[in-house]
């Protein structure tokens, strides 16, 4: 059993074949290059006060923090915070208390926005449902293109965004002073921009502020106008010359090699997911729930990799939990 | 009774760490350690709070040393941000003639409760470090500079001479 040091509570640790409902796993900062780990919250509350970023149980000088928490996919995720780039301790435990509380956003939009994905799933049918990801890819890549794309995109496809419901900011969950402005097109979460960029700036990827979050789709300005309300692409056309990109250019090789891994690790959910749709098991679920839930666990798990095929990642089993997850929270009961 | 004027607003988390120490610490024999009020509480509420805001610990001195055969009375005073702040540790005034004291005061020169502070530490570490101090005088940072001068010149039985010399005169 691994205790932090500085609260000597213990550390509940993810354990990926704990059922989700059985323990609230702890978010955990894992120091580097010394690997001392501790509570996240501990460990940042001491690099408040303490003179400079030595490990206080080793000396060592840490350079960067992984933390891992349980995000409410039930996934256990990752990310890097660079200790060195700042102190917006606050924004960051705000990050990580807000992937905590059930914050279940209707998906609705989803498949309003592509319809294309409305198919029945099949074998020959993997490849559906990876528009949208593969789009926010090109985004990173091609700039220019997707800026007038996707306002064309959320013009004409998006519904009129339900303002004055949950206008939380998932960031700092706060809507009382300023509303939160942007929104993500694919899940729906709105933050407030200022925020979206110190978040981004604290894990050490400032270039990726205007990502939603929870799944890196490009957010969209929320503006009302005249009692109706619509939405633009947060980044405007700029008129000065552009600064050269930090993204990489993608390859047409490289896509298709992401393709080639999304749509391995698709195909493991699906098989998971499968037996709740075409089996006459006591769970059924709708072709709607299956698309819906495909994309989110897919997602999920293209994020484990960074979009790769790992051979050494389980993703049976994590899709099986993820799929678990989401089916409760759709008030399925699964054993 | 009157409290003097002490904010002592301790946080869930503090009082969580210190009841983890507190059950440690009386788990253990090797260093008398106990909260200054006694263990029932000194706190007039009994709330427990109060009580383990103050220890007090008795230092037997080391007997290869010319604290032998003495003991010394080491008071602890737990700050609001424990253990994100070091708890301030200092002997009785007039009590301990030491390099690293101030013999007035009782104020304790010593790294760890200081600069070199880190969480991970807790009151028994701290206790243990001050007696080790009584081992291993650090001539460097002196506090007390007629012992620091003595000693600086080597004028060894002059030391302990001084030093015995102190502690009989309580």
């Amino acid at each position: 059993m691994l205790e932090c040091p500085i609260c000597m509570d213990t550390i509940s640790l993810y354990d990926l074949h704990k059922k989700p409902s059985e323990t609230d796993y702890d978010i955990v900062g894992e120091l580097v290059p010394c690997h001392h780990k501790f509570h996240s919250e501990c460990i940042r509350q001491w690099h408040t006060v303490a003179p400079d970023l030595k490990c206080p149980v080793c000396r060592t000088l840490s350079i960067s923090m992984t933390v891992t928490y349980d995000s409410n996919t039930g996934f256990e995720r990752k990310i890097q915070v660079h200790l060195k780039k700042g102190f917006l301790v606050d924004a960051v435990l705000q990050y990580e208390g807000m992937m905590l509380p059930a914050q279940h956003p209707s998906r609705v939009n989803d498949l309003v926005e592509h319809p294309e994905e409305m198919e029945i799933p099949s074998e020959t049918g993997i490849n559906v449902g990876l528009a949208s990801d593969f789009r926010s890819i090109l985004t990173v890549a091609a700039n220019e293109r997707v800026e007038s794309e996707s306002e064309e995109d959320v013009l004409a496809l998006s519904p009129e965004p339900d303002i004055g419901d949950d206008l939380m900011c998932k960031i700092c969950g706060d809507d009382e002073e300023i509303p939160a402005d942007t929104r993500c097109p694919s899940c729906d979460f709105r933050y407030h921009e200022s925020c979206l960029h110190s978040t981004a700036c604290e894990v050490g990827e400032g270039d990726t502020w205007q990502q939603c979050i929870e799944c890196r789709t490009l957010v969209t300005h929320i503006n009302k106008i005249r009692g109706r309300s619509t939405e633009i692409p947060v980044h405007q056309p700029r008129s000065v010359p552009r600064q050269p990109r930090t993204a990489p250019e993608l390859s047409s090789q490289q896509i298709a090699k992401i393709l080639d891994s999304k749509t391995k690790i698709q195909k493991h959910v699906r098989n998971q997911l499968r037996k709740y749709y075409n089996s006459s098991d006591v769970v059924q679920i709708t072709k709607e729930e299956f698309l819906t839930i495909n994309r989110t666990v897919s997602r999920s798990l293209y994020a484990l990799s960074d979009n790769e095929y790992n051979k050494n990642i389980d993703y049976d089993t994590h899709a099986k939990r993820a799929i678990s997850v989401a089916l409760h929270k759709l008030g399925y009961m699964t054993t | 009774m009157v409290m003097s004027g002490v904010e002592c607003n301790f946080t869930w988390a503090t009082m969580s760490r210190l009841m983890k120490e507190y059950r440690a610490i009386r788990a253990q024999k090797e260093v008398a350690l106990r909260p200054s009020g006694g263990e029932s509480g000194a706190g007039a509420d009994g709330d427990g709070e109060d009580s383990l805001r103050a220890w007090t610990a008795t230092l037997e001195g080391p007997a290869d040393s010319p604290y032998a055969g003495a003991s010394f009375a080491l008071d602890l005073e737990v700050p609001a941000t424990y253990p994100l702040a070091p708890p301030v540790a200092r002997f009785r005034p007039r009590a301990m003639p030491h390099v690293n004291v101030n013999y007035e005061t009782g104020e304790i020169c010593l790294d760890i409760l200081k600069g070199e502070w880190s969480p991970v530490y807790n009151l028994l570490y701290v206790v243990q470090a001050v007696q080790r101090l009584l081992r291993e005088p650090n001539p460097d940072s002196p506090l007390n500079l007629e012992l620091g001068v003595i000693m600086r010149e080597g004028d060894l039985a002059a030391y302990r001479g001084l030093i015995r010399y102190y502690i009989q005169q309580q």
